[in-house]
């Protein structure tokens, strides 16, 4: 049991050292290519969002159709705060999380007492609601006409300009909050969590503040995707409600779909999967249909939802574990230390085996 | 063992990632490549497809007349689906991979804006095809070193709009805009240069892009009881607000934004649509100038080569990117592949002309156009028709 | 005088776009009905069946039978999603069945853009553009149309549900699946039933607004979404209620467009919807509800 321990501790150690290793080293496999920075920036930016995400769906069991609302907020806040009140970059990005905890703090409360539907559908109808908030309050977002000239953000006094530098920045957040989520994940919290999504009346009766817990996990959900916002204003010195809609929320939805919540890095692989998929479709689609525009991609994105719901509910991470058992099973080893181990890995949205 | 699948997924995600991006064949000498994004497909289709279209008929044609001075044009072009982080990615990838001489389009005002960031600090020639001001004057005093644009902005297109109110002696009027980017950029330069034709809004409203029956909304214009109804939108929700107008019995002239010159407008507005007055391009009304215009040749064999090629006809949108690609011909021409020399041959156009006008850049304007651009167009029957002008 | 007009036409404004929010909100009814799927691609339905009927009417059909055709084509589709997307996801969770329609509603979309583009297109209208004026307010007749067809849907389909043994049987579904079983009736054809009528009457919603509003490939969004905040405000099983919150949704955004401004127009649909959702999830007109089928 004790040698498990350490071998285990010692493989995470590795997998650790592989990973730093990979976020300081790409931009030299690349030779600083910067549309591919750019695009792992993107990457980042949304794992950010999706990481939240697939706590609040895969472990707190709960449906966010407007999330693209807490990334906007962040946004927002640090536009306008760097921008028109000269405040310092990493004071706004703090506040804008703040904020977006209060916000989802505020709505949470009169929502999580919903049940399926109905929450979802309140979840839309609170993102309806902040994106005509991002387009009327002119006065302070800019309105339909954007938001442009948002400063950059600096690091000991160094301001980050280039692709590479906002790259380390960037991908520095993705893996403290992909580490801060695995920890929730681990801990009480994250027991709690999965013992509502496994049944709510089940953990109630254990004595499990159900609505306390959920409205947590909502706060950070919304925290995370306050922060991509932040650094997705000043990375691109520009932003428009459209990014904040109803649309942007489903995509983030997709995100989480596609990497499957049976993992916390579910939203990282959801996000970089559908980057690449819409750039690979941006290069193949002209060659194999020269008229089709950018619809395609819609229909594409739609079918695959649908397709990973039916058939593959636990997203690619959920796949891969799968695989990976099966794999182990076969090969006949170790069996037993498996079942012993704490799983730390949740359902599949919305509950039932995937 | 969970982190040995996870270990697994992040070599995965390198190697999609770094699949994502060949770097493009560096050019053969003779080639000139130039960049081009548009948005032709997601809500700006109806002007990104066109503009698309005519640059990838006018690179057919340049070529099979042998390019410029011998060497050919490789047009390298993406859709940003309307979406302004796709506009973002494709810049980098047309400046870092595809390594272009120079760059063409951002259908949106939008999109442009966050394209120009980019484009100024890599130092390429761009001529952007979207309307607003601050593509070339931003109000905070950004660099636009490079960047140039061949779309009137709605400055222009308002004071043209407010000389001929003041003309036609209709000065309160209503002021009824959509609520998106299009109609608030018009509505902040009516706001700003109003008062300077002594035209008075004696009421301002908005209405939605899917509005199904603005009859509500209209019975507080009724009250307000103007000389003339300015509606600045595009065609379909105008066309909703332009037939609930004369439904609800509101007989005054009704004078709307360039948006509306297209024949969609007219089919959806139907008998509602004869006698609205829209500024415009001269495209609109090509045949019926008169023979000393200096832009009617030029107007009519684009119409002809457009409509052989594409089978519908061409827009003034369309015409920006006619307009971006022959200006940005004429100073590859001069100025060889040397990117400075290109933006200095752009900032010195004179008397170019054009489908949106005749061009006059210069070093503080980096649009060239005026009001003297534009004519008064009235629908009459179901046509556009040139008004006095 | 003025102020009495002006309410008069922001009352019957109300009613023309409560009755095209009644249809869908109509179809979305009996679709949670029977099969407890919230389906966010019924909006959709109306898009297309708009889309088909110009296309017919272009290509010289007959009005009348290019309505009847546009529906039909419009229940064929929502018969493949039914069979295609929800049938082998049953079994799953609320939140995936509701990210399928979404899903659906996409592929709906995007497949609209890639056969008829951007461009909105015009329909004419049933019978001729002409309007009505009284109390000193003006009405379209086609949003007479409107109102009318919205009433004689729900009264016919109350009359299937109440008096024919179709109706009863799908009644049964719902209450009670298992003993529906038992006397034979199949829950999948009833269920397959189910959304292929919801689409229907979405189609006919559509068809109905086009004329006064165009049509193009983003119509059903909005018109899907309030028909939704209608529906719940009724409360989800309940058709009549579903109706009244439908005209109550209309006549709220025109009043709110009327005497406030248009640009909080959604605010206000979506904050109803916020409202009842907090104080009366069950509806306004709270009924005894079944279970989930």
């Amino acid at each position: 049991m004790e040698r498990d321990e350490r071998i285990k501790g010692g493989r995470r150690r590795l997998v650790l050292l592989v990973l730093v290793a990979a976020w300081l080293g790409f931009p030299w496999l690349v030779a600083g290519n910067n549309y591919l920075l750019s695009t792992l920036i993107i990457i980042g930016v949304y794992a950010l969002v999706s990481t939240g995400m697939t706590l609040l769906m895969g472990y707190a069991g709960q449906i966010s159709l407007g999330q693209a609302a807490f990334y906007g907020v962040g946004a927002y806040t640090s536009a306008y705060l760097t921008a028109h009140a000269g405040w310092p970059p990493w004071l706004a990005m703090a506040v804008g999380a703040v904020l977006a905890a209060l916000v989802a703090f505020v709505v949470g409360i009169p929502v999580f007492r919903l049940r399926e539907h109905y929450l979802a559908l309140a979840t839309l109808g609170f993102g309806v609601i902040m994106f005509t908030l991002f387009k009327e309050w002119e006065a302070i977002t800019g309105g339909l006409n954007g938001f442009f000239g948002i400063p950059p953000i600096s690091v000991l006094g160094m301001s980050l300009q280039t692709d590479i530098q906002f790259y380390y920045l960037v991908w520095l957040f993705v893996l403290a909050g992909l580490w801060f989520a695995h920890n929730i994940v681990r801990s009480r919290v994250g027991r709690a969590l999965r013992a509502i999504h496994g049944s709510e009346v089940a953990a109630s009766s254990l004595g499990v503040n159900i609505t306390k817990y959920k409205l947590q996990i909502f706060m950070l959900s919304a925290m995370y995707a306050s922060v991509a916002g932040s650094l997705y204003a000043h990375y691109v010195t520009f932003i428009n409600p459209d990014l904040f809609g109803i649309v942007p929320s489903i995509y983030f939805l997709i995100m989480v779909v596609i990497g499957g919540t049976a993992g916390v890095w579910g939203g990282l692989v959801g996000a970089a999967v559908y980057v690449c998929l819409g750039e690979w479709l941006k290069a193949v689609v002209p060659i194999l249909m020269p008229d089709a525009g950018g619809e395609f991609e819609i229909v594409f994105f739609g079918l695959l939802l649908i397709i990973m719901l039916i058939y593959m509910p636990s997203g690619l991470t959920g796949a891969v574990q799968k695989g990976m058992k099966r794999f182990r099973t076969t090969a006949g080893s170790q069996t037993g230390t498996t079942a012993t181990t704490e799983r730390h890995e949740a359902r599949s949205i919305g509950g039932g085996n995937g | 063992m969970r982190k040995r699948v996870y270990a697994c997924l992040a070599a995965l995600l390198v190697l999609l990632v770094a699949a994502c991006g060949k770097t493009a064949t560096s050019g053969t000498e003779d080639e000139i490549k130039i960049g081009a994004i548009f948005s032709a497909s997601g809500g700006a289709a109806p002007l990104g497809k066109p503009e698309m279209e005519t640059v990838k008929m006018l690179v057919e044609q340049w070529n099979k007349q042998g390019g410029i001075d011998g060497k050919k044009i490789k047009l390298i072009a993406y859709d940003d689906k309307s979406n302004q982080n796709e506009a973002v990615l494709s810049t980098k990838k047309l400046i870092e991979q595809d390594k272009v001489t120079a760059l063409i389009g951002g259908t949106i005002s939008g999109n442009s804006l966050a394209m120009i960031p980019l484009i100024e600090k890599a130092g390429i020639p761009y001529i952007s095809l979207a309307a607003s001001k601050q593509i070339v004057n931003p109000s905070d005093g950004s660099s636009r070193h490079w960047t140039f644009k061949t779309a009137q902005g709605d400055d222009i297109v308002i004071q043209k709009l407010l000389s001929f109110l003041k003309e036609k002696g209709w000065t309160s009027i209503a002021w009824l805009n959509v609520a998106n980017a299009y109609g608030t950029s018009g509505h902040s330069e009516f706001a700003h240069y109003a008062p300077e034709y002594g035209v008075k809004a004696v009421i301002e409203e908005e209405f939605e892009a899917t509005v199904d029956d603005a009859k509500a909304m209209l019975t507080r214009v009724k009250k307000a009881n103007p000389q003339a109804i300015v509606v600045w939108g595009t065609a379909q929700e105008s066309a909703v607000v332009t037939k609930n107008i004369r439904e609800l019995g509101i007989d005054v002239p009704i004078i709307e934004s360039h948006g509306v010159g297209t024949k969609s407008f007219i089919d959806l507005a139907g008998e509602a649509a004869n006698g609205v007055i829209l500024p415009a391009g001269r495209i609109l009304v090509a045949d019926q100038l008169p023979d000393s215009d200096p832009q009617k040749e030029t107007l009519l064999t684009y119409k002809e080569q457009f409509e052989k090629t594409y089978n519908y006809e061409p827009t003034t949108f369309g015409g920006h990117a006619w307009d971006a690609f022959h200006l940005l011909m004429n100073a590859i021409k001069e100025g060889k592949t040397d990117k400075e020399n290109i933006r200095e041959a752009l900032e010195k156009t004179t008397d170019f002309v054009g489908i949106s006008g005749v061009f006059r850049m210069s070093k503080d304007d980096h649009t060239g156009l005026d009001a003297d651009s534009l004519v008064m167009v009235q629908i009459q029957d179901g046509k556009f028709v040139l008004a006095e002008d | 005088m003025e102020a009495w007009s002006q309410f008069v036409q922001l009352l019957f404004s109300g009613l023309t776009i409560g009755s095209i929010y009644a249809l869908v909100a109509l179809g979305f009814v009996i679709t949670y009905s029977v099969t407890g799927i919230l389906n966010l691609a019924q909006g959709d339905f109306a898009m297309l069946g708009a889309l088909i009927c110009i296309a017919l009417v272009n290509s010289g059909v007959p009005f009348v039978l290019a309505i009847g055709l546009s529906m039909m084509a419009a229940m064929v589709i929502g018969g493949l999603f039914e069979r295609l997307a929800i049938q082998p996801a049953r079994h799953s969770s609320v939140a995936v069945l509701i990210i399928i329609t979404i899903g659906a509603s996409f592929v709906f979309r995007g497949i609209a853009l890639l056969v008829w583009g951007t461009d909105p297109y015009a329909l004419r209208p049933f019978a001729g553009g002409g309007s009505l004026s009284m109390f000193g307010a003006v009405i379209q007749w086609q949003s007479v149309w409107a109102i009318v067809i919205s009433l004689a849907s729900f009264i016919g389909l109350h009359l299937f549900f109440h008096r024919t043994y179709f109706g009863k049987a799908v009644t049964a579904c719902v209450i009670n699946p298992f003993a529906a079983r038992l006397m034979g009736i199949d829950i999948r054809k009833m269920s397959l039933g189910a959304i292929a009528v919801s689409a229907g009457l979405g189609a006919l919603a559509g068809i109905v607004i086009a004329p006064i509003s165009g049509a193009s490939y983003d119509m059903g969004i909005m018109i899907g979404l309030k028909a939704f905040i209608a529906a719940v405000v009724g409360g989800l099983t309940n058709a009549p209620a579903a109706i009244a919150g439908a005209f109550l949704v209309g006549l709220l955004e025109s009043f709110a467009e009327g005497y406030l401004s248009s640009g909080y127009k959604d605010a206000v649909s979506f904050g109803l919807l916020l409202l009842v959702l907090f104080v009366m999830p069950n509806g306004l007109f709270a009924k005894m509800t079944g279970k989930r089928v």
